[in-house]
C-alpha cells in the first residue's frame, strides 16, 4: 500500500521541521519521517542544547570566579557527575520536543517513525523500529536527514575512552584530562567548555589556528583565553595514533609528542546521514565530500527532490538548516522566498564566545581594496567593567567612505546576541554613522558598537576624509584603540 | 513481563519443584528481612561508589591488587588470556594495569569480589557457575548495546553484572533452609526458587549496599518488558542484555532458534533499535563469550 502525500520530508532535525511546516501552510498534505525516538534531530538530541546546556553550568563557573575578581576559585570536586552541569537539560530537552510535536501536530502534518530510503524518485520506503514496511509517494521530496560525526580510520572511537560529540556526554564523571582532536566548531566549543569546568584539555589540530574560518584576531584571542584557562591548544600537529588502553588514551602526534589524558574526543568534522537512503533509486548520488549537491534553490538534479541543512554540508548550522528548508518548500510550491540571506550571522559557542556577520578584513580588503576598520575593547565600555567582561572586543569593518558595514566580528559574552545589530545594519545598509546617531542604553555592551563607530570614523578623518559628524570625545576614542 | 529464554528456568516445574512449606519458610526468613546478606567486598564497594574509573587511583589499586593474592592472580590470567593476550606474558600487576586497562580491572575486581564472597556455593558449583557466567555475559552485552544507544558503557557494565545479585543469596538461603529441614533440593528446585525470589533479595541487597540508582533499579526490574519513562534507560539496556546472554550462552544451534525468537522482542524497539541494529549485536556473540570465557575461568 502507498500512501500518497503533497510532500514527503525526511528528517525532523531543524531542516526537516521548517520544510513540513511551510508545507502544511502552503495547503500540503505532508508526511514527515523521522528514524530517531523523538522529534528534533541532532540539534534537540545531541548536538545544539545538549552541548549548550553544558555551556550554561561552565559560563556561570566562570562568570563567578571573574565577578569575585578571581579571589574565589571554585573548582569542580573530583567526581562531578556530569548529569549535574546539565541544567535542566531533560526539562529543556522534552519541553523543546513537545513544542516541535505540537507544532506539527497543529498543522496537521502526520509524523512517521520510521526510516526512510528511496525505492524511485517519487516513493519512500519507511521501515519501522519493528521491521514493518510501507510506502509513501510524493510530488515533492526534502531531504532533511542531517550529518553524524566522521570516523577516521586512526581513531577507534569506542564510545567509552574515546567519544565522538554524540557519545560525549554519555561521561558519567568529568575527566581530569581530555584531549580533543580537531579545531572546528565542536571541538573548540567542547575544549574550551571543558576547559572552564577545570579539565585538563589538549586541543591538537593540523590547523594554525582553530576555527579557521573566523577572523584570525578574534581565534587569537580566544587561544590566548583558552590557554590562561590552563588548556593548551597544539597547532600544525597531525595524529599518528591514537589508542585506548583503559586506564588513559594515549595520541601519538607525527612529532613524536605523546599526550595521554582519561578520555579523547574526536571531532574531526561530519559526514551526511545518506548512507541508508538508497539515493541512487531517486537518481541521485552523493559527491565526492559525501553531500548531497543543490542548486541556488537548494533543488538536486532531480528537480522534485530537495536537500537542506547538514546534508549539503557548509555552514551546517541550525540556523541555516531552518531557513534552507523554509526556502526549499518555498520554492517548491512556486512560493516567494524572500531575499536570501547574505548577511547570515555565524555564531560559535566557545567560551567565550565569538560571532561574526558579514566580511572580515582579509574578505573586504580583497573585495573591496581600500576599507576602513574600527575597534572596541569590551574593557573601555562602562558593562564590560561591571560584567568584568574585560576580555572581548568588537571590531567593524566598513566601506572606505564609512557608507556601509561590510562585517562585524565580535569575541566576548554576549557576541553572539551582540552580532545581530551588525547584521540589521547590513541588511539596511546603513552607514557607520547609524551607530553614532542613535542612542544606545546605558551602560549596554551593545555600546561597543558606538565606540568602534568612532574609531573607525576617526581612522576615516585621519586618512583626510571629511568627517560628517563632530569628533567623539577623547577618551571614547582613546578606549577603542586596538584592544 | 517475560520469561528469560533459558533452561535455567522451567517455569512450569517452579511451585512444584520444592514443597511448599518449604517455599514458604523461605518466603518468611526473606519477609522477616533475616537474610545472611553478605556485604559488599571492600575492594569491590570502594571501586563500584567511583562508580567509574575517573577517579580511581591506578597505584592505589594495583596496591590492593598486590596485597590480594587470589585477586592479583586472576587479574594476571585475565591479562594473559586470549582475549588480551599480547606475545609476552605479563607478571607484573602494574603491566596488567595497562594492557587491561583500568576500566577493565575495576570490573575483574569487581566481579572476582563478588565471585569470592557472594558466588560461593560449594555444594551447588554448577548452578553458581551458570549465574556467574550469565552475570558476566549480560554486562557485556550491557555495554554493547549502551554503545550502540551512545549510553555510558561503564555504568551498564554495572548494571548488567550486577543485575541478578539476589539469586546467589537466595541460594544460600535456600541451603540453609534445606540443612535446617534435612532437605536436599534438585538443581530444578533450586532455579525455580532462584527465580522466584531473586528481583526481592536482590532489591534488598541493591539497597544495604546502597548501590547507585540506575543499578538499583536494572535489579528491580530487569524482567520488565515494558518499563514506565521515568525509569532510566540502563533498566531497558539491562533487561535486553538479560535475554540476550540467555540466549548466547546457549548451543550454536538453540542460539540460532533462540535469536530468531528474540528478534521482536519488544525492548528492541523500546530502545529504538532496528533490525540491524539487533543483528549487529548478535553479531557480537562470539567475541563476547571469548572475553566472557576470560573473566570467569
Ligand atoms: C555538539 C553540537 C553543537 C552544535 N551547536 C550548534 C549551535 O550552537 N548553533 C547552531 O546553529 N548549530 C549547532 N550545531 C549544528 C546543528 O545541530 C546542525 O546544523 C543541525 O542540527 C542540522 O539540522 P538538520 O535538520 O540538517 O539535521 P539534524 O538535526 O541532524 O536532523 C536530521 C534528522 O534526520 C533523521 N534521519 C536521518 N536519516 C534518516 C532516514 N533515513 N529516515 C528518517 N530519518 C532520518 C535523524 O534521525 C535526525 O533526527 C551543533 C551540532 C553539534 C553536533
Amino acid at each position: 500500500m502507498t500512501d500518497r502525500y503533497d510532500l514527503v520530508v525526511i528528517g525532523s532535525g531543524p531542516a526537516g521541521q521548517k520544510a513540513a511546516i511551510q508545507g502544511a501552510k502552503a495547503g500540503c498534505r505532508v508526511a514527515i519521517v523521522e528514524r530517531g525516538a523523538a522529534v528534533g534531530g541532532e540539534c534537540v538530541q545531541r548536538g545544539t542544547i545538549p552541548s549548550k546546556t553544558l555551556r550554561e553550568t561552565a559560563v556561570a563557573l566562570a562568570s563567578f570566579r571573574q565577578r569575585s575578581g578571581n579571589v574565589l576559585d571554585l573548582q569542580m570536586p573530583e567526581g562531578t557527575k556530569i548529569s549535574s552541569l546539565l541544567t535542566r537539560l531533560d526539562e529543556v530537552v522534552q519541553s523543546h520536543q513537545r513544542y516541535i510535536g505540537d507544532q506539527l501536530r497543529r498543522n496537521g502534518i502526520d509524523l512517521i517513525h520510521g526510516r526512510a530510503r528511496f525505492v524511485s524518485p517519487v516513493e519512500v520506503e519507511v521501515q519501522s523500529v519493528q521491521g514493518a514496511r510501507r510506502r509513501l509517494a510524493a510530488g515533492t521530496i526534502v531531504i532533511a536527514v542531517g550529518s553524524t560525526p566522521r570516523v577516521p580510520p586512526n581513531v577507534p572511537i569506542d564510545h567509552e575512552h574515546v567519544l565522538d560529540s554524540d557519545s560525549i556526554l554519555s561521561l558519567q564523571y568529568l575527566p581530569r584530562s581530555l584531549t580533543v582532536i580537531g579545531a572546528g566548531v565542536i571541538a573548540s566549543e567542547y575544549a574550551s567548555i571543558f576547559a572552564t569546568l577545570g579539565v585538563q584539555v589538549t586541543m591538537v589540530d593540523k590547523a594554525p589556528r582553530p576555527l579557521g574560518f573566523l577572523d584570525p584576531e578574534l581565534t587569537d584571542r580566544f587561544v590566548a583565553e583558552f590557554e590562561r584557562s590552563g588548556a593548551r591548544y597544539v597547532a600544525n600537529a597531525a595524529i599518528a595514533s591514537v589508542a585506548a588502553d583503559g586506564i588513559s588514551v594515549v595520541t601519538t602526534l607525527e612529532s613524536g609528542e605523546v599526550l595521554t589524558s582519561d578520555k579523547l574526543l574526536c571531532a574531526l568534522g561530519r559526514v551526511a546521514s545518506v548512507d541508508g537512503l538508497n539515493l541512487t533509486a531517486a537518481g541521485l548520488a552523493a559527491n565526492t565530500r559525501g553531500l548531497i549537491e543543490v542548486d541556488a534553490h537548494l533543488r538536486t538534479v532531480v528537480p522534485h527532490i530537495y536537500a537542506v541543512g547538514d546534508v549539503i554540508g557548509p555552514p551546517a548550522l541550525a540556523t541555516s538548516a531552518m531557513e534552507q528548508g523554509r526556502r526549499a518548500v518555498c520554492h517548491a510550491m512556486g512560493l516567494p522566498a524572500g531575499l536570501s540571506g547574505e548577511t547570515m550571522p555565524v555564531g560559535v559557542y566557545t567560551i567565550p564566545e565569538m560571532a561574526c556577520v558579514g566580511l572580515d578584513e582579509a574578505a573586504a580588503r580583497e573585495r573591496h581594496g581600500e576599507i576602513l576598520v574600527g575597534r572596541a575593547a569590551f574593557r573601555e565600555i562602562a558593562r564590560g567593567h561591571i560584567s568584568n567582561a574585560r576580555d572581548g572586543f568588537l571590531k567593524m569593518v566598513a566601506a572606505a567612505d564609512g557608507s556601509r558595514v561590510l562585517g562585524v566580528q565580535i569575541i566576548g559574552e554576549g557576541a553572539t546576541e551582540l552580532v545581530h545589530l551588525g547584521q540589521l545594519a547590513m541588511i539596511g545598509a546603513q552607514p557607520v554613522e547609524v551607530f553614532i546617531e542613535n542612542i544606545f542604553n546605558f551602560p549596554t555592551l551593545a555600546e561597543a558598537y558606538r565606540v568602534a563607530a568612532l574609531d573607525l570614523l576617526s581612522r576615516r578623518a585621519d586618512a583626510g576624509l571629511r568627517l560628517r559628524h563632530a569628533a567623539a570625545p577623547v577618551e571614547e576614542r582613546d578606549g577603542a584603540r586596538v584592544p | 513481563m517475560t520469561e528469560p529464554a533459558s533452561a535455567l528456568i522451567p517455569p512450569a516445574s517452579r511451585s512444584e519443584a520444592l514443597p511448599g512449606p518449604l517455599r514458604e519458610r523461605i518466603a518468611e526468613r526473606i519477609a522477616q528481612g533475616s537474610l545472611d546478606i553478605p556485604m559488599l567486598p571492600q575492594v569491590a564497594g570502594e571501586i563500584l561508589a567511583q562508580g567509574s574509573a575517573e577517579g580511581a587511583d591506578v597505584r592505589r589499586l594495583s596496591d590492593l591488587l598486590h596485597r590480594d593474592q587470589a585477586l592479583a592472580g586472576h587479574v594476571l590470567r585475565v591479562a594473559n588470556s586470549a582475549a588480551f593476550g599480547g606475545d609476552v606474558r605479563i607478571q607484573s600487576i602494574q603491566q596488567a594495569l595497562i594492557r587491561i586497562g583500568l576500566v577493565q580491572m575495576r570490573e575483574i575486581v569487581v566481579t572476582v569480589a563478588l565471585h569470592g564472597k557472594v558466588f560461593r556455593s560449594a555444594s551447588h558449583q554448577g548452578l553458581t557457575a551458570e549465574l556467574w557466567r550469565h552475570a558476566t555475559l549480560t554486562g557485556l552485552f550491557a555495554k554493547e548495546i549502551a554503545r550502540q544507544l551512545r549510553a555510558n558503557v561503564e555504568a551498564a557494565f554495572v548494571c548488567g553484572l550486577l543485575h541478578d545479585v539476589g539469586k546467589p543469596v537466595v541460594l544460600g538461603l535456600l541451603l540453609d533452609v534445606c540443612k535446617e529441614t534435612r532437605h536436599t533440593a534438585s538443581h530444578a528446585a533450586c532455579e525455580a526458587i532462584l527465580e522466584d525470589f531473586h528481583v526481592q533479595v536482590g532489591s534488598l541487597l541493591g539497597e544495604r549496599w546502597a548501590l547507585p540508582d540506575d543499578v538499583r533499579q536494572a535489579i528491580a526490574h530487569h524482567h520488565e518488558t515494558e518499563t514506565p519513562d521515568g525509569f532510566g534507560k540502563f533498566v531497558r539496556m539491562t533487561a535486553l542484555a538479560d535475554v540476550i546472554a540467555y540466549a548466547a550462552a546457549k548451543s550454536d544451534e538453540e542460539y540460532e532458534v533462540e535469536r530468531g525468537l528474540l528478534a521482536g522482542h519488544p525492548l528492541f524497539a523500546a530502545l529504538n533499535l532496528y533490525p540491524d541494529d539487533v543483528e549487529a549485536l548478535f553479531a557480537k556473540r562470539a567475541a563476547i563469550l571469548a572475553h566472557a570465557q576470560a573473566f570467569t575461568s
